[in-house]
């Protein structure tokens, strides 16, 4: 038993399975015939504390063995991995040819490039780079029955047949398991830096990320967060109550000119506070931003917002007021440009349930108000009751997903009872 | 299906020409029918498809076919946009000669029809006519009665269309009559000047200001006074033996003095029939050669005036002026900067592009006549992008655009002045 | 057309009527035939064409088809290559011409919300005075939709830096096989559950309708730069091309012309292409002026290494519009070298170009068919096009087995079918060149997730029988009409 598999306090009633490639990873699943036999595939388990509460589950299907990188084609600027390797180590071969994957997650030396796809987890290489999935261009996956099949190919540009790898980023392996996946890679900027603009108020914060999203600055990454999180993250930002830290990255002269944007844009901002980080300090500061999942104890919930630059503002704002009114804190991290934020909540210090469970339907109705969808990332055990973890999205869109879910693992054999479409399941 | 008549495979049309076409449909947004109906009927690439589908015998031309063919305005913004350079223009001409022998219009039209192109057209003796007792049903008072009473609906939608479109008329006539309007100027080139059919009788006074314009760049500038009509609507409703007849005496009334100077045409239309007399009668062995030099001193004025050294006038306009290409200067000469830039020559003039400027407005010669419908629908288009350009003066180069546009604008009830470049030009010298 | 199926029809068409309108029903002969076509090869006639305004219409009209059985294709403009909207299989054409709107531009949130029957140029135009544009720039973007540009995940000469369609939707609303309306996705950059929005584009119109689109819109760059590199030989074009993605470079756009296609186009437009030229290349940056500037020199001296002929760079807009111009019009001129040409659209890892395009080179002299070679070689997408005269006996079988070996080296040598155009019916008997048994099985299955009549664009994608190459030839004849050729 390994403490890595246990979900929810379960752990698998027959134990993991480590298949060492895909064909092991194929007969591990066509071997399971029983019916109602429930197998989770688990790449660095950092992420495994999402979705609803299983009944329970049988095998660990563990990937951490199929870490190679299969192929890099450096002068193409592509790749093939194996869903098991772990960010950290594929970032560090493709570094020897000046190159990266615009992929980003927490824990890069566990959190696999498989299961970081799979949960779609959020990173923060997303204002230039776009959505991880647009660096994906093939993909292998293994059916639940076992079957291998693959779409999509080592080319950057490609039309023939369905584009079948969209189905399972965000899939919560629930419709296969990923065993190997083409990639596009992008250069290392010659030249990568960090900004940290400090301001008073929320509205400035909003403002200076409009203007840099309107300007020719084109951030690697930008992100936002208020004053708990710089205090939870000891950011040395004296006087701040909110701070941006942009980072940028490109050619000498081109970084310079970046840099000079947004100093001058920073001026019109009284009692803003900026700060430059090289290399390796932005780097590290990056590090410490990005794994941030939340505050550790058992009671603190870490929440996942979905919508655009402008809905966030008044949902950031609807919040901290929510939040006051309870008086409590809480802790966020925004990427306005990106449309996305993060909150963390250290605890809602009730004796009774009743107010946290109000709190949780609160913040859904100040998403739906504002138009924005939250997901959960983590809530305590006690709180994480039904799909209450997952955001509601429209019924036609749930009819289509179940009938996926339902074409492709009929008999419910992966991760059944997790996922957003396995609602009666659970 | 109604009244199908067999047609065997045939060579009506230039077969290569026809299969240039490969359907890829970069037509579409450049024809106006396309835009006006979303239909790929009412299409070039369509169009073409149903004469390969009659060519091929896959099809037999019906009313149905016919009526798609009829419904193109014939503005040839789609040759322009083609990339595999169908000459779509010739195919269509070929086409219409074709179907004429398989429509059963009924007698009347067909008679008013034939009268107005074998007869008044040609003749500007007849059309003065014609005109001056349209003058007389404007200044009469009839003209308000009927339009007030709503009368001619009851007659006939189409009847009341051409009364809409009675030009505003202004001024005398302008005559052929042979006369050469002196410049002044020493050492003033002489060149000719095609004075068209309708621009001399429903636009008189533009005409003089473009003769005016002419004088002030130095140019002696005479009427020959046997010129015809260019023959261009008859080529446009498929009469194409008309066409020639008149095409070979217009190059008989400009070579009797044995000028071989420009012929300057204020009329686009005419300027686009004209330059392709070469073309029109390459198969005549006597009218060939004669042709071809014909068709290269042909030049619209807008182009040539631009090649000259005018000056406008200092005091300037103040107008915020659009402008509307005309098809046929614009997709057949190919002439689309020189009337822009003409304009931005001119002080004060504000000058603001029109959104889908190269989309035709839907005249189209006898169009707007014989297509109310559609004419309306694509002119309606049209004056949206008019109010959105802000322009309180719309110029144009062609006659039957200025009509158009001066019946979309009157309906409209829109504050904006229908404008040749060269009436502008005049201005800056007339005007304190 | 049965007799059952007429008698049917007879009441079908007064339905279809009431439900969008008389005069946007079409089912005289004559407008049947001009919904037969794309800009592909293929042909096939629908019953009825039928021409709705919103959502809720459509849904009426695949209730109807339901109930009756009938096929339904969207078609947007019908500039598709791979004969993606055609009734192969007769029913409904549902043409998107009539929903042409822009719904929404939010100029904060960058995005659009548009119909499917916008034109794709038109939707960068409107949006350019705040400063943005849609990045997917097909060759046909005049005349080409939106809607079209989802249902074949279409690229284009700029998708090299900005990806293609896929990369540059956020959400949109369908109407589903059941006539149910939804969004897939919406203004959002991100979501949760499977990517709807993600596995419809591309799907040849097989798995939906779609009625509104939200796209993502970009900031228009601050500078501009265009350069022109002319080379002796194209394997030193294609060098270059390797080297410069190599050295990581991604331009906005890097496309290649081979001596074939620059005296084409040097004769239909007079982009003044250098003449001797074994082949040229076009090169577009664009982005911060520094990031520009720096980025062309280096290009440049990687260029260099390969003996350039000439580099030229465009100044001003004008002169970037004459380099382009050659390029844009090519196609078309291509017509001036022979009767015919056949189109092929594959891509292959840009590490392979200089060896593909001298085995294409080896088939070309084997079979003494010119082919002329077009590629966006950024992203290894090659256009070889095969040059022929449809009146000369055999011409049209020999070219498309030409057509299917080039597309096998392709795959071979670690490519794919088709880069931008689709499969459609033009491929859909060579997808087994690519994917297995079990590969195809399950993509057929996603069809059957979606709907299990099969009434959206039936019979496309996949192979249709046997899946054998010769059968498609023979398919691909019959269905060839003279002159059809891209």
């Amino acid at each position: 038993m390994e403490e890595k598999h246990l979900i929810d306090g379960i752990q698998p009633s027959q134990g993991p399975i480590y298949p060492e490639d895909t064909i092991e990873l194929s007969s591990a699943l066509s071997d399971i015939t029983e019916p109602g036999k429930v197998v989770v595939p688990v790449g660095g388990a950092t992420r495994l504390q999402i979705g609803a509460k299983m009944p329970h589950y049988d095998y660990a299907l563990d990937l951490s063995n199929m870490n190679h990188l299969v192929a890099h084609n450096s002068a193409d600027l592509t790749c093939i991995v194996q869903s098991g390797i772990t960010l950290r180590s594929l970032q560090n071969q493709l570094r020897e040819q000046e190159q990266f994957l615009a992929v980003d997650a927490a824990f890069p030396g566990e959190a696999t490039i498989g299961g970081t796809l799979a949960s779609n987890a959020p990173g923060y290489l997303r204002w230039q780079l776009a959505h991880m999935r647009d660096m994906v261009i093939g993909m292998q996956v293994v059916l639940p029955s076992g079957t291998v099949t693959k779409s999509g190919g080592p080319v950057v540009k490609n039309v023939a047949g369905y584009d079948m790898a969209r189905l399972h980023i965000g899939g919560y392996g629930t419709l296969g398991v990923i065993s190997e996946i083409s990639f596009k890679l992008t250069p290392l900027p010659p030249r990568q830096g960090s900004l940290l603009v400090g301001f008073q108020s929320e509205n400035e914060l909003h403002n200076f990320s409009e203007e840099v999203f309107d300007s020719y600055v084109m951030p690697l990454a930008l992100t936002g967060m208020n004053e708990h999180l710089i205090k939870t993250l000891q950011i040395d930002a004296p006087r701040c109550r909110y701070l941006m830290v942009i980072r940028i990255g490109g050619r000498q002269m081109a970084f310079d000119r970046q840099l000079n944007i947004m100093n001058k844009m920073v001026e019109q901002y009284q009692d803003s506070h900026t700060d430059f980080l090289e290399q390796n300090a932005s780097d590290r500061l990056w590090e410490k931003i990005r794994d941030f999942r939340g505050y550790g104890s058992i009671s603190s919930i870490t929440g996942r917002v979905f919508s655009t630059p402008t809905r966030l503002r008044g949902l950031l704002r609807d919040m901290a007021n929510h939040f006051e009114e309870i008086g409590s804190t809480l802790a966020v991290s925004i990427q306005p440009g990106f449309g996305t934020m993060e909150f963390y909540i250290e605890s809602l210090l009730a004796e009774d349930k009743t107010r946290p469970t109000q709190v949780i339907e609160q913040i859904h109705n100040i998403a739906r108000q504002n138009q924005s969808h939250i997901n959960y990332e983590k809530l305590p055990p006690d709180l994480k009751i039904g799909f209450n973890m997952w955001s509601q999205i429209n019924e036609g869109s749930l009819g289509i997903m179940r009938s996926l879910r339902d074409t492709y693992d009929p008999d419910k054999k992966l991760n059944r009872g997790r996922y957003l479409t396995d609602k009666e399941d659970s | 299906m109604l009244e199908v008549e067999k047609i065997s495979k045939s060579t009506w049309l230039n077969e290569s020409e026809l299969y240039k076409c490969v359907h890829c449909g970069f037509c579409l947004q450049a024809c106006p029918t396309y835009l006006a109906t979303g239909l790929e009927t009412e299409s070039p690439r369509g169009r073409i498809a149903l004469m390969k589908a009659v060519n091929e015998g896959r099809l037999e031309i019906s009313n149905q076919v016919m009526r798609h063919w009829d419904l193109c305005v014939q503005c040839r913004a789609c040759e322009d946009v083609c990339p595999s350079g169908v000459p779509y223009g010739n195919l269509i001409e070929s086409t219409m000669d074709h179907v004429r022998d398989y429509r059963r219009i009924g007698l009347l039209p067909r008679l008013a029809y034939e009268i107005a192109l074998k007869y008044l057209l040609p003749n500007q003796k007849n059309l003065s006519v014609l005109v001056a007792m349209m003058d007389f049903y404007i200044k009469s008072g009839f003209q308000k009665l009927v339009r007030k009473t709503k009368i001619l609906r009851l007659i006939s939608r189409r009847l009341e269309n051409l009364e809409m479109m009675t030009p505003a008329l202004n001024g005398e006539f302008f005559r052929a009559d042979g006369h050469v309007y002196q410049s002044g100027m020493a050492d003033a080139e002489k060149i000719q000047m095609l004075t068209g059919c309708i621009m001399p009788l429903t636009q008189g006074n533009q005409m003089r200001a473009a003769v005016r314009v002419l004088n002030k760049a130095g140019k002696d500038v005479e009427i020959p006074s046997s010129q015809v009509c260019c023959g261009a609507i008859n080529s446009h409703v498929g009469d194409v033996e008309k066409a020639k007849e008149l095409a070979r005496e217009n190059i008989e009334a400009f070579s009797k003095d044995n000028i071989d100077g420009a012929i300057v045409v204020a009329s686009a239309g005419c300027g686009a029939r004209m330059k392709e007399y070469g073309p029109l009668l390459a198969d005549d062995p006597e009218y060939s050669s004669k042709a071809a030099n014909f068709s290269k001193r042909v030049i619209d004025i807008n182009e040539y005036l631009i090649g000259t050294q005018l000056q406008p006038g200092e005091s300037g306009v103040r107008r915020a002026v659009t402008y509307q290409d005309s098809c046929h200067l614009a997709n057949v000469q190919k002439v689309r900067d020189a009337p822009r830039n003409l304009l931005k020559s001119i002080q004060g003039v504000d000058f603001c592009e029109l959104k889908q400027s190269n989309i035709c407005c839907g005249a189209g010669g006898t169009y707007m006549i014989t297509e109310p419908e559609m004419s309306k629908k694509i002119l309606a288009n049209k004056m949206k992008n008019i109010i959105d350009s802000g322009a309180d003066t719309i110029t144009t180069a062609n006659p039957g655009c200025f009509m158009q546009l001066q019946n979309g604008i009157r309906e409209a009830g829109l504050d904006v002045e229908v404008k040749y470049v060269t009436d502008l030009l005049d201005e800056t010298y007339t005007k304190k | 057309m049965g007799q059952s199926q007429s008698l049917k029809m007879k009441d079908l068409i007064p339905e279809l009527k009431r439900i969008v309108g008389d005069d946007y029903v079409l089912d005289d002969q004559a407008d049947l035939l001009v919904y037969e076509y794309d800009g592909s090869i293929d042909r096939g006639n629908p019953v009825v064409v039928v021409l709705p305004d919103t959502a809720k219409e459509i849904s009426q009209v695949l209730k109807l088809a339901r109930l009756n059985s009938l096929p339904v294709v969207a078609r947007g403009a019908g500039t598709g290559l791979s004969g993606g909207a055609i009734a192969e299989h007769g029913g409904i054409v549902l043409s998107m011409a009539r929903m042409n709107q822009i719904l929404e531009v939010n100029r904060s949130d960058r995005y659009a919300i548009v119909e499917p029957g916008v034109v794709n140029l038109d939707l960068s135009t409107h949006v350019a005075s705040e400063g943005l544009y849609y990045a997917p720039d097909p060759s046909s973007q005049r005349a080409c939709t939106i809607g079209g540009n989802i249902a074949e995940n279409s690229g284009g000469p700029h998708c090299l830096a900005y990806g293609v369609t896929t990369n540059h939707v956020l959400g949109m609303e369908v109407v589903l096989a059941d006539g149910s309306i939804t969004w897939f996705g919406d203004n959002e950059r991100d979501g949760i559950g499977y990517d709807l929005r993600g596995i419809t584009i591309g799907s040849e119109g097989t798995l939906a309708i779609v009625t509104k689109i939200s796209v993502r819109l970009l900031r228009l760059p601050e500078h501009v730069k265009t350069m022109l590199m002319s080379f002796e030989t194209i394997e030193d074009a294609s060098a270059a091309v390797t080297e410069i993605i190599g050295a990581g470079m991604v331009p906005a756009a890097l496309e290649m012309m081979d001596h074939f296609c620059i005296k084409a186009a040097e004769e239909a437009v007079g982009a003044g292409y250098p003449e001797g030229a074994g082949a040229v290349l076009l090169v577009e940056l664009d982005g911060l002026l520094e990031s520009v500037e720096e980025e062309s020199e280096e290009i440049e001296a990687i260029c260099h290494e390969f003996s350039p002929l000439e580099i030229r760079v465009a100044t001003d807009s004008l002169e970037r519009e004459k380099l382009w111009s050659g390029r844009k019009g090519v196609l078309g001129a291509l017509g001036r070298l022979a009767p015919n040409y056949y189109l092929v659209d594959g891509t292959i890892p840009r590490t392979k170009l200089v060896d593909v395009l001298k085995k294409i080179n080896e088939i070309s002299e084997r079979s003494g068919y010119p082919i002329a070679n077009l590629l966006h070689a950024g992203d290894g997408n090659l256009h070889p096009s095969i040059l022929f005269d449809e009146r000369k006996p055999g011409d049209v079988e020999n070219i498309l087995a030409i057509g299917a070996e080039i597309l096998r080296i392709c795959v071979d040598s670690g490519g794919v079918l088709s880069g931008e155009h689709g499969i459609g019916l033009e491929k859909q008997d060579q997808m087994p060149l690519m994917f297995s048994e079990e590969d195809m099985a399950t993509m057929s299955l996603l069809k059957l997730a979606f709907e299990t009549e099969d009434l959206l664009n039936p019979g496309k994608v996949f192979p249709t029988g046997a899946g054998c190459g010769d059968i498609s030839q023979a398919r691909a004849i019959a269905r060839v009409g003279p002159g059809a050729y891209i």
